[in-house]
């Protein structure tokens, strides 16, 4: 049994299988609720901003975990996911006039339904190849959005996209939008570490340590694999229209190739196979993003004249690096080094 | 006919072009298996370092091509040595983003280096004139780039067929650990398929920089030839080549007859339509090894 405080013992099931285990857990949780809802009130513009933006990446990247930590589905599109979802929340709220609530959702399962086209390949597609659908799943959602349904999605003109509104309440500020977009990363990251402790998680974990084995065992592993997509894509697909509705404003340019693979490696980088990952994964990505948004000007100026261009290749070049020194000295990510550490408060006096 | 004969040329120009991106892929994941998705960033260094040396620094052509090729092989052992070395025996996955990384970071280097401005090749490359065979106008680069895809094809099976260093790599492909055995010095093998991958993407360079000119937007052909070397089989030279070419010509056809009617964007989705059906139908790539796996 790993993780245990010590001291604690269970003497009921429930207690064995509930998340928040020990009163010190619900102190800490409940202080960590406290600190979510009263920090935008002392974050000012830039950083409030960057708290939303991160929340949003945090309830896809809980996706791209499902997909590739849990049952180790390679994506290399999941910006296209997100994207789709994106779009059809803000087709559904630009055309038809929805309600954002009323989008919100089928801006998720819209993106679910096009992850289980797509997840169909998973019949015979296995490894490494995946990569192949799901590439192609980018670069399709591409070809929809900027030529077939151009007539609706104004091509590369972009889309606008409404502030959601409850009840005649407008989510148009910063303060208010970072408690919209906190309740619902709370809520889907609760709904994820919930997820992969049930019956259809443990498929998922099977069929990422050798899916033959977990065929054998009777699991029915086309079903869960298009499963794992679904789930993934519809928190994708969340994410995206949430993202989409607090920027007002969407083309595909926001979805870059880049981003699909950043999902992954930051995956990487937070750790693999765990909902703190994904946490720890949209923080390092959204937080380092920021730091070379405002290094890199600042190193422009210094190195002018050297006819490079230092605001488009800080980004690159630091990610490349930040993440390359991950996987080479750290290749289990910020998840591993918060489990070590929890291990270590835990016992503190004692070395195990 | 006329137009149809075009489009092919040019399709099997831009196809080969392609095959030798993914004969890069091919080659190193046959040796080392890993799957190296940076032909993106390496092509665009290499695409670089080539209009640098003729460009930039004004060497004379021979010296300024001799030139790209060492530091191009530098490049590849660099990579190899450095990124790729401590991750031996580390999950797929890892390797994965790891030369995803790669890409990336040769990518931004390239913005660090020489700004987002498109730069061109001198005339005596990129300027070559339309020349007409029979009543069909070809551009003659696309002669030039068909001809040299070819003898490269073949002067790297015969690199594999008859020399030492080509004997040792086919035995890594087959087995690392009898390789060893042998008395094979695997690293120094890993390192040679990094430097001959780079090498394939100057010559790749040198023709796409001629045809479209040389910017960022080039990586886009590396991710062709990643996708084409899995379409054929991570495991096939002549699937890669097959591949390259499919994907060339349909790319081709469908830009040159279908573009009117299904929009622009058609030509570059249309691989990637193709390559979604065939994950249906031959998972493996075309001539790649079916795996029979066992728990």
């Amino acid at each position: 049994m790993k993780g245990r405080p010590c001291g604690v013992f269970d003497v009921r099931y429930s207690q064995d299988r509930a998340i928040l285990r020990t009163k010190t857990h619900w102190a800490l949780f409940i202080l960590f609720l406290i600190f979510l809802f009263t920090i935008p009130i002392f974050l000012k513009g830039h950083l409030l901003s960057l708290g939303i933006i991160i929340g949003t990446t945090m309830i896809a990247m809980f996706g791209a975990q499902v997909m590739v930590g849990y049952t180790m589905q390679i994506t290399l599109g999941h910006a296209g996911f997100v994207g789709f979802g994106a779009y059809v929340s803000a087709l559904l709220t630009h055309h038809l006039g929805w309600n954002f609530f009323f989008a919100l959702p089928m801006a998720g399962l819209g993106a679910a339904l096009y992850g289980l086209i797509i997840g169909t390949s998973t019949v015979r597609c296995k490894g490494l190849y995946m990569v192949i659908p799901t590439i192609s799943a980018h670069f399709i959602f591409f070809y929809l959005v900027n030529e077939v349904f151009k007539k609706w999605t104004f091509g590369s003109e972009g889309i606008q996209c409404a502030t959601p509104v409850l009840f005649g309440f407008a989510f148009n500020t910063d303060f208010r939008y970072f408690y919209l977009v906190a309740i619902l990363t709370v809520i889907m990251g609760l709904a994820a570490k919930n997820l992969v402790r049930t019956k259809t998680g443990r498929a998922f974990v099977a069929i990422r340590d050798n899916d033959i084995a977990a065929e054998v065992m009777g699991i029915d592993i086309y079903r869960y694999k298009l499963l794992a997509f679904a789930i993934g894509n519809f928190y994708a697909g969340i994410g995206g229209a949430l993202w989409a509705h607090y920027v007002t404003y969407i083309n595909t340019e926001f979805f870059p190739i880049l981003d699909t693979v950043y999902y992954v490696a930051f995956l990487i980088v937070g750790g693999l196979g765990s909902i703190m990952g994904a946490v720890f994964a949209a923080i390092f990505w959204r937080v380092l993003g920021e730091g070379v948004n405002y290094v890199a000007p600042i190193l422009d100026n210094i190195m002018a004249g050297t006819g490079g261009n230092i605001v488009s290749s800080m980004g690159l070049i630091t990610f490349a690096v930040v993440t390359m020194l991950f996987l080479i000295f750290e290749p289990r990510g910020i998840a591993h080094r918060w489990e070590l550490f929890k291990q270590s408060y835990r016992l503190h006096p004692f070395n195990y | 006919m006329n137009t149809f004969i075009q489009l092919m040329i040019s399709g099997i120009a831009i196809g080969l072009i392609y095959a030798l991106a993914a004969l890069g892929v091919v080659i190193v994941y046959k040796a080392t298996k890993v799957l190296n998705l940076a032909p993106g960033g390496l092509l665009l260094i290499a695409a670089y370092l080539a209009w640098m040396f003729l460009v930039q620094f004004e060497f004379p052509v021979p010296l300024a091509i001799i030139a790209a090729i060492a530091a191009s092989a530098i490049i590849g052992w660099i990579v190899e040595r450095v990124t790729l070395r401590p991750l031996i025996g580390q999950p797929i996955l890892a390797s994965i983003i790891l030369t995803d990384m790669i890409w990336f970071f040769f990518r931004g280097s390239t913005f660090l280096f020489w700004g987002g401005n498109p730069r061109m090749f001198p005339a005596w490359l990129a300027g070559r004139p339309t020349v007409l065979i029979g009543k069909i106008g070809v551009p003659e680069i696309m002669i030039w780039c068909i001809i040299i895809s070819i003898l490269t094809i073949i002067a790297l099976m015969a690199y594999f067929k008859f020399t030492r260093s080509g004997l040792a790599m086919r035995v890594t492909a087959e087995d690392v650990i009898v390789a060893e055995n042998l008395g094979i010095k695997i690293t120094r093998v890993f390192s040679n398929t990094w430097i001959i991958c780079l090498l394939l993407f100057l010559i790749t360079a040198y023709f796409v920089g001629a045809m479209q000119g040389i910017s960022q937007d080039l990586d886009f052909i590396g991710v062709y030839g990643v996708i084409v070397a899995l379409l054929g089989g991570l495991e096939s030279f002549p699937g890669a080549i097959i591949a390259g070419l499919v994907i060339g010509i349909v790319q081709s056809m469908v830009g040159g007859y279908l573009a009117g009617v299904l929009g622009g964007g058609i030509a570059e989705t249309a691989p990637f339509i193709v390559m979604f059906f065939m994950s249906f139908w031959r998972p493996y790539g075309f001539l790649g090894l079916e795996r029979i796996e066992r728990i």
